[in-house]
């Protein structure tokens, strides 16, 4: 008898492939160089310091190698990356005043909707520049500053200044010392101590132009025994010309403080996706990451956290998903540099129609980290022989007083588990059906039910009713 | 990449001299083929990723010793082969070059024991090639416990045919600088690899410890267990690599590493990889390190036993069921004795 096989259709992504016509007031010449650099500082009107920040990244960018490892960047075409684009409009405060092209795209990713169910503030960011922002009077009041980054850098320079850069410095790697050449937009936030933020924030990047780059950036600061819930969300058209997406995300967990940043990434699919983010985690705090990767034709994404108080926490739960033609390099680094300090990795990948999925993690214990703690967990799941699925964990120990389990599974769908469901009377279909959903719940729980409307589209659709 | 992460830039190689020691046993049959030292006795592989060339290609084209053994159809040899590399003062380099191959249905088992005197500067680079053929089961032990003075390299890459098993004990206790690399490929249709590893390090020993299993057959079942513990200012990197073809169907590979930690001053490297390019295979690897449980050190410190026997006995332990494994009363001893002495 053939065996029979899962099979997972690609979801309906027409709606997230809508165009625009190209309607910009100002473009820069496709390539890199010093002029383009200069001329998007004063364009933006920037501190003389963010100008020399700028030009030395792009000296350090121009002297980075790409790497040897990971995905096979040989088609990114440097020079045809548009770095700045901006649209044709100025920032909005009310959704009525956003233009009627660019709010029909977002209405269709249902983000107004989102908006209206309880979401705090939208920052929707339209290629280069925030267009529309809003954030709730209630907040403002309670001292949370939530705004772009250029905002952020005319009002509040000297938090930029000191903070700007520090955690993910240009000399990191290549594509750091690009985004610290030609960043542009992004979400500053600041929340005040002692300040529970209890609705998400959510911001919302999009790229449009044809080869087009998108260099946000993502500053947040939570004080002392605050919280905060952050969403990021991403979706763009497609087009034929690679496009690449370099952002940059630095947050700043402070004493007590418990940071969540919730992020699914559904990038068409012909997108780079060689984003940045780390977060740095004082005495006692926590940092939670959510992380669903699910579009990008190439995503090497793997976010850091950097335990350097004593009793910080980190929890990483990833979902990634990658189906033809995808190569979804991604994982988390995990840094104990104090005692007593604890983290959760729980990683999950699919893999179907020749996509490509490679775990990639590290977990480090300094010298002086004594008695830290780590569970790390990859499972893996393969929907037919065509994909790939690879998993790499390393694990780097540096003293004696600590406790480590780590484990990876990998492998197709159970025909016992199968059977087992059949066998209550549940037809082959859905049961197949229950295992993927099954598998993937570690993250679809962690989101807010609000988020829903764009996992939805991404979840639901691509797993119910689609297997056969 | 290797030496990288044992801190180490440079390897300086010694002048090769003739190595003047009787190793081989010797045998009283007709069907077992045993020839010493055979230049042209490598094989080569294109996917292979060992030490880098370097320490590949001297034992290719300087082995110093080394030996041909070929096992005929049908033959079942139940008395361990012991090879007996014993490097000192007067050969303190050894460079040994090995084939083995064991023809369909047969059985034999190989002892090697690596060890050395007190002198110092000694150095050994090893390459030994094997062929499982069809439905045959071969043993081999590598047991390296040259003194603390010593750098040590082995690299042995192992073909296993339909059916055939291979099952390989790794313990590696000596040597100032170790690295090791066995690649085994699991061509054959329902073939079998298991790889149980000991380790043990301490003072300012390093170690890179590097196991393969190439999935390609189908059915074909792979098992890696390593055992550890490190105390002092030892180092070790751990690389376990299990990787299944297209075309694998329905093989099991499963691969656990567990590292006990004695002192403050170690460091301890995991990188168990999973390469899956077949989804009807079912893979795992579990890698876990820690410190020794306080529960169990307290209950025997309660019966009597001082801390450094009772963490001494919970090591012992760990490694017991490998050791057992061990088909030579001397041999199991050596390594109890070799064992306790270090810790």
């Amino acid at each position: 008898m053939e065996k029979k096989k899962t099979h997972v259709e690609d979801i309906d992504r027409r709606i997230y492939d809508i165009k625009n016509e190209l309607n910009y007031s100002f473009k820069t010449d496709s390539g890199l160089t010093k002029e383009i650099i200069l001329e998007i500082s004063r364009e933006k009107n920037e501190p003389n310091w963010m100008k020399e920040f700028r030009l030395k990244s792009l000296e350090i960018y121009s002297q980075k190698p790409f790497p040897k490892w990971g995905a096979d960047l040989s088609e990114l075409d440097m020079d045809n990356i548009v770095t700045y684009i901006k649209p044709n409009t100025q920032i909005k405060h009310s959704w009525d005043e956003v233009p009627e092209d660019i709010k029909n795209t977002f209405e269709l990713l249902g983000l107004p909707q989102a908006e209206r169910e309880s979401l705090a503030g939208v920052g929707a960011q339209y290629d280069s520049e925030v267009v529309y922002h809003n954030i709730r009077q209630e907040l403002i009041d309670m001292g949370v500053i939530y705004t772009d980054m250029e905002t952020a850098l005319r009002e509040y320079e000297d938090v930029l200044k000191e903070y700007f850069m520090k955690l993910v410095p240009p000399t990191d790697h290549k594509f750091a010392a690009l985004h610290g050449a030609v960043w542009s937009g992004g979400s500053f936030v600041y929340v005040p101590e002692g300040v529970k933020v209890d609705i998400p924030l959510q911001s919302y990047f999009r790229l449009n132009a044809p080869g087009a780059g998108q260099f946000e950036h993502t500053l947040i600061i939570v004080e002392k025994n605050a919280y905060l819930h952050f969403i990021e969300g991403c979706s763009a058209p497609k087009y034929k010309v690679n496009n690449l997406h370099a952002g940059c995300v630095e947050l700043f967990v402070k004493e007590n403080a418990t940071l969540r940043y919730s992020t699914i990434e559904n990038w068409s699919k012909n997108m780079y996706n060689l984003n940045t983010k780390r977060a740095v985690v004082d005495r006692n705090g926590t940092i939670e990451w959510v992380s669903g990767s699910f579009g990008s034709k190439v995503s090497m994404l793997y976010p850091m956290s950097i335990l350097r108080g004593e009793g910080a926490r980190s929890e990483f739960t990833g979902v990634t998903f990658a189906a033809k033609g995808q190569y979804l390099d991604t994982g988390t680094k995990v840094i104990h540099a104090a005692s007593n300090t604890t983290s959760t990795v729980n990683s999950k990948s699919i893999s179907k129609d020749g996509g490509q999925v490679f775990y990639r993690g590290l977990l480090r214990i300094s010298k002086n980290a004594t008695g830290c703690k780590s569970t790390v967990s990859c499972t893996s799941l393969m929907l037919d022989n065509e994909s790939k699925s690879d998993t790499l964990p390393i694990i780097e120990i540096d003293n004696d007083n600590i406790d480590i389990g780590h484990e990876a599974k990998i492998g197709r769908i159970s025909d016992d588990a199968i059977f087992y469901l059949m066998s209550r009377g549940i037809s082959e279909e859905e049961a197949k059906a229950m295992i993927v959903r099954g598998f993937v719940e570690p993250i679809t729980k962690e989101l807010p039910l609000e988020y829903a409307v764009e996992l939805n589209n991404l979840i639901n659709i691509e797993l119910e009713g689609a297997i056969g | 990449m290797m030496w990288k992460r044992l801190g180490i830039k440079e390897l300086e190689i010694p002048k090769i001299e003739n190595y003047k020691i009787e190793f081989l046993p010797s045998i009283d049959d007709s069907k077992i083929k045993i020839k010493a030292l055979n230049k042209n006795n490598s094989i080569n592989y294109n996917s292979y990723r060992g030490l880098g060339e370097e320490l590949e290609n001297l034992p290719k084209i300087h082995s110093n010793a080394g030996f041909k053994i070929e096992v005929d159809d049908n033959t079942s040899i139940k008395e361990p082969l012991l090879i007996n590399y014993k490097i000192d003062n007067n050969n303190p380099v050894l460079i040994d070059n090995n084939l083995i191959e064991i023809g369909k249905n047969s059985q034999l088992t190989l002892i090697f024991d690596y060890y050395s005197d007190d002198s110092q500067n000694l150095f050994h680079d090893g390459l030994t090639n094997i062929i499982v053929n069809e439905n045959s089961i071969l043993n081999v032990i590598k047991l390296q416990r040259l003194n603390d003075f010593s750098n040590n390299f082995d690299t042995n890459i192992t073909v296993i045919k339909d059916n055939g098993i291979f099952n390989l004990i790794n313990i590696e206790i000596g040597a100032s600088l170790t690295a090791v690399n066995y690649t085994n490929y699991l061509n054959g249709q329902s073939s079998t690899a298991n790889l149980d590893s000991i380790y043990l390090g301490c003072g300012f020993q390093k170690k890179d410890l590097s196991y393969t299993m190439v999935h390609k057959g189908m059915r074909s079942v792979s098992n890696i267990e390593s055992k550890g513990a490190l105390k002092d200012n030892s180092t070790k990197v751990f690389r376990g690599n299990l990787e299944f073809l297209k075309g694998a169907k329905k093989s099991i590979g499963s691969e656990a590493e567990y590292t006990t930690l004695l002192s403050h001053g170690v460091k301890n490297d995991s990188i168990p990889a999973l390469m899956c390019h077949e989804d009807d295979v079912d893979g795992e690897h579990a890698v876990s390190a820690g410190k020794i449980d306080e529960n169990k050190l307290f209950y025997l410190q309660s019966r009597g036993l001082d801390e450094f026997n009772a963490k001494k006995l919970i090591v012992e332990s760990s490694f017991n069921p490998i050791i057992k494994k061990i088909p030579d009363e001397n041999v199991r001893n050596i390594i109890l004795l070799e064992i306790e002495r270090r810790i």
